[in-house]
């Protein structure tokens, strides 16, 4: 107070105002000597100069924004149906989308966590045999030989290129220290980070001279691994870390620390290791496959990189005819996303049709809101509102309602998210770190507003076509619709919109339906799987490795309830350990002179005798193997697949076959294998990467704990290699489990163990395409019910405007079942007319899903013919209670009404 | 209170009343009259958004007191910043109204 000015301005209130103006008109009357009167006019009209005063400190558009809130919450409060429904459908509608986005944000649009990501391409060799690639699916690749020979100096198209190993044994290791724990491990070439740009968080990066085969062994650890296991401590740089990598035992120096938020190009990892590629053995027979990363010069694209690499090396390897090389060079974030971006934008797409159908449906709420208030805009209209104002009035209450809903939206996007990311198969990378950042808050945001614009917009335009007077004419209990036409056309684009994802999603159910009932060929309800794999340093021996399985197969069958336990390189329906043999012959079938070994791969899988009756595999013909197998004549089983491949027609039991022979080491004469003489054909499994993969042909050998059960490398003793226990129980599987993992303990408690109970593996295969098609079921229906209460409101706005005109129809005879058949008959126009456009959309939208569909064609008859009949069914349902009041509208009192 | 203001003039005219001690609008109003001798009238719809504005820049402060006429007013004083701006504006003014005078009497 008093010769300081206050900080904070008191806005004086409306009252204050008023009454300075009072006094001051009281004051000059009383000196003046005038009228009360007289002084007021010479002061002018009091109301501008008060609402003048008012403009000194409130801003128009504050003011006139509060106005508006107050006056659509009192219609809510008048009308919370409408405002509960409409929030609703649109806060699901925003918050579906948002969770989507999120979801799928790194999939799609964040940005990789490298330095000018879209630069970095993966570069390399896909190796076709005749019209499709060798390997389904596989990814480009290059030999370590052609990598360091040929790419000792970067070439042309690239700034930079780095390598990390692919396929070179397990990608996992093991920490050998302390509690065990299993860690994906990356071997790197030593610039790979400075290539991707990623500078260490703490120590140092890998040196040239720690890439050297025989240097001392570094290692860099993730920041999560820094986190969970060191607790963040600084002084792990140069601590010795001992790990277990395949075969080997290593004990690394950590030198280095990566960044938070540093993710692996293509997989999670939690430690890298420098690949010791140099200096180059040419000699060495084992070759390394590398997947190569590069950095594209500034000019050029990946395709141009591709046509100079096709030019320079035409070919990186000598290939058999027959088979040929294709190079490729792709973005790292296609291959890192590869088939996860179309699902993605499939998803991305129902969504965004979701809101679609969200937003016409409010819109079409709102448009019979101006209707019903068309008396009282009339009166305000009458009264000198502006119509920019009433439209203003129209516009603000939409974007109020959009952003209530967006701020609802929020809690069911939080919610969505959770489940989606629990729901999410894996192959979609980032899922599990999806969250509601500010960056998925901004796009909220511009959805929110957007949103509110569009269900706004035709609502405020309509107020420019009202007629006051006739607003003030009208009586309460007729009143005259807005914008009619416009409505029906909302109505029957929502209809459209909901025939095409209710098509999509009973395609997807047929497709899904046709997944999950794929003879697989074997049953895993009431089996448990227990996988381990030993390493060196606990198991040095394959006679260690026989003494784990052994005891833990023994003490398995002894467990109660067990019915059969086998062993096994891979349960089903994963494919086999990978192995793959090519050039088998049948004795007494010769391969005809001068032609090379036919080029069949056979996966193959090693078995202990009791796998088929664990599985419950069908045996076709012949016997499934017993115990004096193991010791005795070579014996193979070979499932139907690879017995009409082998034999064409004919019966394979008692034939002897043999895998074709090893390449020689050194040159010479190839080595023979010996033959195995067939002792049974089994049923198809299925064996491919996914559930949907024809079976491959396959054989099985009888393999035993710690011996060698196969011909070849890779059917190695489970002692060293690791093994997968299946026990088939008539105990429940979950108590089975409990007791395997005691058992595995009690054996040896620092031992890492997997265990599976029956279908988990199945489940897991399938996961995508329930993902998909719960995502897409839960639209459709949502969006079914929005259309039904759509398609409810304007019958029920027609039958209550037309009242009279019905009225005069049943005075005239008509009969009630003539009014109903005139208004279903209506609303079916209306639904045939959107049926029709619907079932163009989907015909376009659902060329995308082909895809994702197994044995269902896009056009599929039934799915489309169910998915217009549950629409149909659902529109009658919503035009039942409309068409039964016309059918009962009272004739006289409808006449007498006006 | 920039020179492109309409109301300048009635906004000097204002913090220089309230120089003299603190005063209610129509005291204002009545002194502008009696002191430029009727010359100036002021327009009394604008007075009072005037006076709004000042307060809202700082420049005034107001309370509600009641007059020696038993009468509930609103009393305006200058605060510490209203004279500091009132000298600027008086310097400029004389400023302006001196060249004004000049070239009237070269014309």
């Amino acid at each position: 107070m008093g010769m300081k000015g206050r900080w904070f301005r008191r806005r004086p209130s409306d009252e204050e105002m008023r009454e300075e103006l009072e006094a001051h008109v009281a004051m000059r009357a009383e000196h003046d000597a005038i009228g009360t009167a007289a002084a007021r006019r010479r002061l002018g009209n009091t109301l501008r100069t008060r609402e003048t005063m008012r403009r000194v400190w409130v801003a128009e558009w504050w003011d006139a924004l509060q106005q508006d809130a107050w006056f659509t919450w009192r219609s809510w409060r008048r009308q919370p149906g409408f405002a509960l429904g409409a929030t609703l459908v649109l806060a699901l509608g925003l918050g579906a989308s948002t969770a989507l986005f999120a979801a799928l944000d790194r999939v799609l649009f964040r940005p990789l966590p490298y330095a000018d990501p879209d630069r970095l391409v993966s570069v390399g060799v896909v190796t076709f045999r005749g019209e499709s690639p060798m390997i389904q699916g596989a990814a480009e690749s290059m030999v370590d030989l052609f990598y360091l020979q040929e790419w000792d100096t970067t070439p042309a198209p690239f700034q930079s290129v780095t390598a990390m190993g692919a396929l070179v044994g397990p990608r996992t290791c093991e920490i050998a220290e302390g509690e065990p724990e299993g860690l994906r491990c990356d071997l790197v070439d030593h610039n790979f980070l400075r290539v991707l740009g990623t500078p260490v968080a703490l120590g140092r990066d890998f040196a040239p001279e720690d890439d050297v085969r025989g240097a001392p062994p570094v290692a860099i650890i993730s920041h999560a691994l820094w986190v969970r296991r060191f607790g963040t401590d600084p002084g792990v740089i140069d601590r010795p870390l001992s790990l277990e990598r395949g075969s080997s035992l290593l004990r690394a120096r950590i030198i280095g620390v990566l960044p938070p938020d540093f993710e692996m190009p293509f997989d999670a990892g939690d430690l890298l290791l420098p690949a010791g590629l140099r200096p180059l053995d040419p000699k060495a027979m084992a070759r390394l496959s590398l997947t190569v990363l590069a950095r594209l010069r500034p000019d050029v694209t990946p395709e141009q990189a591709k046509l100079t690499l096709e030019t320079t090396w035409p070919e990186m390897m000598k290939l058999p005819s027959g088979f040929r090389e294709e190079w490729r060079v792709r973005p790292v974030r296609d291959r890192r996303v590869g088939d996860a971006a179309r699902v993605a934008w499939l998803l991305m797409g129902a969504v965004a049709v979701f809101l679609l159908i969200a937003c016409v449906n409010v819109t079409n709420l709102m448009l019979a809101r101006v209707g019903e208030r068309r008396r009282e805009f009339g009166i305000r209209a009458a009264i000198g509102a502006g119509r920019i104002r009433l439209a203003r009035l129209a516009l603000a209450e939409s974007l109020l309602l959009s952003i209530t809903a967006g701020g609802l939206g929020l809690l069911v996007a939080y919610s969505l998210l959770e489940t989606f990311v629990t729901m999410a198969p894996p192959g979609i990378p980032g899922v599990a770190d999806a969250s509601i950042d500010l960056r998925v808050f901004a796009v909220a945001a511009v959805l929110v507003v957007g949103a509110g614009v569009a269900i706004g917009v035709w609502p405020a335009a309509s107020v420019f076509r009202l007629d006051e007077l006739q607003g003030l004419r009208s009586t309460a209990t007729s009143s005259p619709g807005a914008r009619p036409r416009l409505r029906l056309a909302l109505v029957t684009t929502q209809i459209a919109l909901t025939l095409a994802l209710l098509g999509g999603s009973a395609l997807l159910l047929r497709s899904l339906w046709n997944v999950v009932s794929v003879p697989l060929g074997f049953t895993a309800e009431r089996v448990v799987t227990l996988s381990a794999s030993l390493g060196r340093v606990r198991y040095p021996t394959a006679e260690h490795g026989v003494t784990f399985f052994d005891g833990l197969l023994e003490r398995a069958r002894a467990m109660p309830g067990t019915v059969s336990v086998a062993m096994s390189d891979s349960p089903p329906p994963l494919q086999s350990s990978g192995a793959v043999t090519t050039g088998w012959e049948v004795e007494g079938q010769p391969v005809e002179p001068g032609a090379t070994q036919p080029y069949l791969p056979i996966r193959i899988r090693s078995v202990t005798p009791h796998y088929f009756e664990t599985f419950q595999i069908r045996l076709v013909h012949g016997r499934t193997f017993q115990e004096a197998d193991v010791a005795g004549e070579p014996a193979v089983a070979i499932n139907e697949s690879a017995e009409r491949a082998l034999f064409g027609g004919a019966r394979a039991v008692g034939h002897r076959i043999r895998p074709g022979a090893l390449p020689a080491i050194g040159g010479g004469q190839p080595a023979p294998r010996p033959w195995y003489t067939v002792v049974g054909v089994t049923a198809d499994v299925r064996n491919g990467l996914a559930l949907t993969d024809e079976p491959r042909p396959e054989v099985y050998f009888v393999a035993r704990p710690g011996r060698w059960g196969g011909p070849l490398a890779a059917l190695a003793a489970f002692g060293t290699a690791g093994g997968h226990l299946s026990l088939r129980t008539t105990a429940s599987p979950s108590d089975a489990a409990a007791f395997l993992r005691q058992i595995a303990a009690d054996l040896d408690p620092r031992q890492l163990v997997t265990i599976h109970i029956g279908d988990e593996l199945l489940t897991t295969l399938t996961a995508q395409p329930r993902f998909i098609t719960s995502l897409l079921t839960a639209f459709a229906g949502l969006a079914l019910l929005l259309a039904a209460v759509g398609l409810y409101s304007v019958a029920s706005y027609l039958v209550t405007q037309r009242r009279r005109d019905i009225g005069v129809r049943m005075a005239l005879g008509a009969s009630p079942r003539d009014v109903a058949g005139h208004v279903v008959g209506e609303a079916g126009g209306w639904v045939g007319g959107g049926a029709l456009l619907g079932g163009a959309l989907g015909w376009m939208g659902t060329r995308a899903l082909q895809s994702q569909l197994y044995e269902v064609q896009a056009l599929d008859p039934w799915s489309w013919t169910g998915a217009f009949l549950v629409l149909v069914l659902a529109l009658l349902l919503a035009v039942f209670r409309p068409t039964y009041r016309a059918a009962h509208v009272d004739p006289v009192a409808a006449l007498r009404m006006e | 209170m920039d020179r492109q203001n309409p109301q300048a003039a009635l906004e000097l005219l204002i913090l220089k009343t309230l120089a003299a001690g603190p005063n209610h609008g129509f005291g204002i109003a009545l002194h502008i009259e009696e002191a430029s001798s009727a010359l100036l009238r002021v327009e009394e719809g604008s007075l009072y958004p005037a006076l709004h504005r000042l307060d809202k820049a700082s420049l005034i402060d107001a309370e509600w007191t009641v007059t020696p006429n038993g009468r509930r007013a609103r009393m305006y004083h200058l605060t510490k910043s209203g004279r500091k701006r009132l000298k600027e504006i008086e310097e400029s003014w004389a400023t302006l109204a001196e060249g004004v005078r000049r070239v009237l009497r070269w014309a």
